[in-house]
């Protein structure tokens, strides 16, 4: 107690309390030793005192990493049973319907953990509902950061290492899917195989180094097991440290709020609140997915048979993440070239190589190219509504309905059986929906946000509508409008006064308060420099569709006589 | 001149060593805390959620070894271990939740935020330091060092990279091989055994592989499909020809991206790829009515042996399943 006052007085010489009881002599004790080795003291100080904001949304990216969590452990529990091997052999464990069955040891093993191991299945399954719960909440972690627009400088880097563990997230799955070696991966890992065969030149060489042969060759478990549990994880170790110093360092970002300014920060202290609350959390990521690993069933390898190249199950489905790319391959014309005794077989390279790489590269770069277009160089650390940037929210719609018609793909066949249409209609259907649904989907979105932007102006200098209905003494009927609370007026008068892309250049009126640094004084004097160049020209015209539907507000604040 | 840096706050920074200096700039906003009745409250509730959490491990480690794993194929020992843990995890994530939440004193904590990039003098001279460096290393003096060194350094890869050529053999011709060729009987890939003329009935489709072949399955590109139509069906003359009475034998592999095919219509004679719906129309040389595929399914010449037994006349004459650069 003695000490905590004297840092509240500033810290003037501090000594140790006088009688310490054993526990707190050991704490000091401890913490002492290591200081003396590292001075880790203050560092140790500035971390349990970091501020953490509180918001539902914040807690997706935890979601994710307390999954990778519970993926290295059971993981490990499994490569203890798995041998990751194609050696054929003779299955006589306890699954009655496949025993005799000839098998390769990879699917014998699967077997044998899911039925000779007690509390094997329980960890496959573990295994494979965090894996689907790892890319899910990576992938709706990445909404909430892309429609507030927590990448804008200064969080653009973590966002691309962001996107590279979402990627490699996807990869590490598909492997993993892959290694049981059952009917439903092989067929998987066989469309894997073709999509590298399809690029030019280099195509045939990939798989047959990949594989160590023509398919399936006698390599690719033993080879994607490795990947799978060392080369893959160990990046994703790497990369979600860095991901979380960056965060640390630079502070997490906050929705604007009373009180809030791009300079502080308020919420929960980490140590002890914020550390209890986020351990809580770890444990009911753990519970829900046990919970679903014991009462979902997941893969059930034993049901696909062993894999055979001859056969193919039924309505095999991938995991979801993967669905995008079959969606893709069913909708592709059948394109092919052959020229000087050379094939490309666009049919596949197009919608398995060439335009996943464009959707991850864009995504990527997003940031970059966002910057770019607005000029806005400012550190942000108050986040958008993403009603307060219609564009950016806009192409982010855009860009999902794009991808949901392509995951609509990777399911024509169930959409067709279902609603009794024709195979070839619904695909059609499809392709042009692909084509023609994005526009739409931006139109659409970007007059939705302008309305909301509309609506919340309104409520600020109208107040709630409160559907009492007055008799003015001229005659005339008013309904009576009630102001906002004032904690919510002040809320709403920020996030809208808050204009994001303000960038100095005189054209954007700043609310006060925003944090923002006002234009350089002399602004106005510097030298007009009309755009040269083609690529210059169209930023200028990217910049003023940019900011073209923000309309002017005519009063930030609310009316002092309401 | 470069244009003055946009940033972030109005707090002067440069040079206020009290920002770096200062090992907590945090302070408490508003605290609160619970009575004292809420408090007890609390903490009961919170052991009560430990003790849930304890029992339920103990639960587990019964469940472990006096539910037997043979019965119900695991399923009953999964729910009882699985369920288990679960609980036992919520609960023990339950009892952190309300101990974050009552009894931990409410506060709120406001810290200001440091400018992320090094006042400007320390930027420039980080700049100055790498720049002298070069300079010292004399990289812009000697031309000769510095090109040596791009040699050296740009071939330190190669060794690495030419080790991985003994990951698998060339492609080349093993591309286009599959295990069939002239003589060979067509064995039913269930069954293995030889099929022989008329035991297959009009509109089967019967899977078959090359007498011989092994479960290894190195040679995952010979499964084909025996097919038997009724007389007149065939509508391509060389289709005709090269099959036996009304029987034809075609891949088995999918020439979009390599799956089996199995779904064979029989009113339309169409087959279909269960993968991505490619359409063949298998009485028109297997030629693609729909989908994403490109070439229709390579067919397969065959004959009949002395003692009626199907056998094939020969390789196929064309490259099987998915194309590749190198096919022609
Ligand atoms: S593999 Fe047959 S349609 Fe794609």
């Amino acid at each position: 107690m003695s000490a905590k006052k004297a840092d509240a007085n500033g810290g003037a010489a501090l000594t140790r309390p006088e009688n310490q009881g054993a526990a707190e002599k050991a704490t000091r004790g401890t913490l002492k030793y290591v200081d003396d080795q590292f001075g880790s003291a203050s560092f140790l100080k500035r971390s349990m005192d970091k501020v953490f904001p509180d918001h539902w949304s914040f807690m997706l990216g935890e979601i994710a990493l307390y999954s990778f969590v519970i993926l290295l452990l059971s993981g490990v529990y499994l490569t203890l049973f798995f041998h990751a091997s194609q050696n054929v052999v003779q299955y006589n464990g306890s699954y009655q319907p496949l025993r005799g069955v000839q098998m390769t040891e990879a699917y014998a093993s699967t077997l044998h953990i899911s039925f000779d191991v007690r509390g094997g299945l329980l960890m496959r399954q573990i295994h494979h509902w965090a894996a689907l719960i790892f890319v899910t909440s990576i992938v709706v972690h990445m909404f909430r950061v892309f429609f507030t627009g927590a990448f804008r400088k200064p969080r653009t880097i973590n966002w691309h290492i962001g996107t590279i563990l979402m990627i490699l997230g996807i990869l590490e799955g598909f492997a993993g899917y892959s290694l049981p070696d059952d009917l439903l991966s092989g067929t998987g890992l066989r469309i894997a195989y073709s999509v590298a065969e399809s690029i030019p030149v280099v195509g045939t060489y990939v798989c047959y180094f990949l594989f160590g042969g023509n398919y399936p060759g006698q390599d690719i478990i033993s080879r994607l097991f490795i990947i799978h549990v060392l080369l893959v994880p160990g990046i994703l170790l790497a990369l979600i440290s860095a991901h979380m110093m960056i965060l640390w360092h630079q502070k997490h970002t906050d929705f604007p709020g009373p009180g809030k300014t791009e300079d502080n920060v308020i919420g929960t202290k980490f140590y002890p609140g914020f550390f209890l609350k986020t351990n809580g959390f770890l444990f009911m990521v753990f519970g829900m997915i046990t919970a679903l690993a014991a009462f979902a069933q997941i893969n059930p390898v034993w049901l696909y048979g062993p894999y055979n190249a001859g056969q193919v199950s039924a309505g095999s489905q991938p995991d979801w993440y993967i669905l995008f790319l079959e969606g893709s391959l069913r909708m592709m014309p059948n394109w092919e070239t052959h020229i000087w005794h050379h094939t490309i077989s666009w049919n596949i390279l197009i919608p398995g190589v060439i335009l996943p790489g464009i959707m991850f590269n864009l995504l990527a770069l997003y940031p970059n190219i966002e910057a770019w277009v607005t000029k806005d160089k400012a550190y942000h650390n108050l986040l958008d509504r993403p009603r307060d940037v219609p564009v950016r929210t806009g192409l982010g719609v855009m860009s999902l309905t794009f991808y949901m018609v392509l995951v609509a793909g990777g399911a024509n066949d169930i959409l067709a059986s279902t609603f009794h249409w024709s195979l070839q209609a619904t695909t059609w259907v499809l392709r042009v929906l692909l084509i023609a649904l994005p526009p739409i989907a931006f139109k659409v979105t970007k007059r939705f946000c302008l309305g909301l932007q509309h609506h919340d102006e309104a409520l600020l200098h109208h107040g709630v509508e409160t559907g009492i209905i007055r008799r003015l003494p001229s005659g005339a009927y008013i309904e009576v409008e009630e102001p906002l609370p004032a904690k919510k007026a002040e809320t709403l008068a920020k996030q809208i006064g808050y204009d994001p892309h303000h960038h100095g250049d005189g054209h954007a009126a700043i609310a006060a308060g925003d944090g923002h640094e006002p234009a350089p004084a002399d602004g106005h004097t510097q030298t007009v420099t009309r755009p040269v160049g083609v690529l210059a020209k169209a930023r200028t015209k990217l910049e003023d569709f940019w900011d073209e539907p923000r309309e002017p507000v005519p009063d930030t604040q609310p009316h002092p006589e309401n | 001149m470069p244009p003055p840096r946009k940033r972030v706050g109005r707090r002067p920074t440069d040079d206020n060593p009290a920002t770096v200096e200062r090992a907590s700039d945090q302070h408490i906003l508003e605290q609160t805390a619970e009575t004292e009745e809420e408090e007890r409250f609390a903490e009961l509730q919170v052991a009560a959620l430990f003790l849930v959490g304890t029992a339920m491990l103990i639960f587990f480690i019964v469940a472990y070894f006096a539910i037997s794993i043979r019965d119900n194929l695991g399923q009953y020992s999964n729910y009882a271990l699985g369920g288990s843990l679960a609980l036992a995890l919520f609960a023990i994530g339950g009892g952190f939740i309300v101990w974050a939440k009552k009894l931990l004193p409410h506060e709120k904590a406001i810290q200001d935020r440091h400018d992320f990039h090094s006042p400007e003098a320390e930027e420039i001279e980080a700049e100055n330091t790498f720049l002298a460096g070069v300079d010292d290393m004399g990289l812009g003096k000697h031309k000769i060092l510095r090109r040596s060194l791009l040699g050296a350094l740009g071939l330190f890869p190669l060794p690495l990279v030419i080790m991985l050529r003994d990951l698998g053999p060339l492609p080349h011709r093993s591309l286009l091989r599959t295990g069939w060729r002239a003589g060979v009987r067509l064995v039913d890939l269930d069954t293995r055994l030889p099929i022989k003329l008329g035991t297959v009935e009009i509109g089967g489709l019967v899977t078959v592989m090359p007498e011989g072949f092994t479960d290894v399955d190195e040679d995952a590109l010979a499964p084909s499909m025996l097919i038997r139509f009724g007389p007149g069906q065939i509508m391509s003359k060389k289709e005709r020809e090269w099959g036996v009475a009304d029987h034809v034998v075609y891949s088995k592999i999918c020439t979009h991206a390599g799956c089996p095919i199995s779904l064979l219509e029989q009113q339309t004679h169409h087959l279909l790829c269960p993968c991505h719906q490619s359409t063949f129309d298998m009485v028109n040389d297997a030629k693609v009515i729909f989908g994403p595929a490109a070439r229709p399914l390579p067919q397969l010449r065959i004959g009949l042996d002395s003692e009626g037994y199907f056998i094939a006349k020969g390789p196929y004459s064309q490259a099987v399943g998915p194309s590749f650069w190198e096919r022609r």
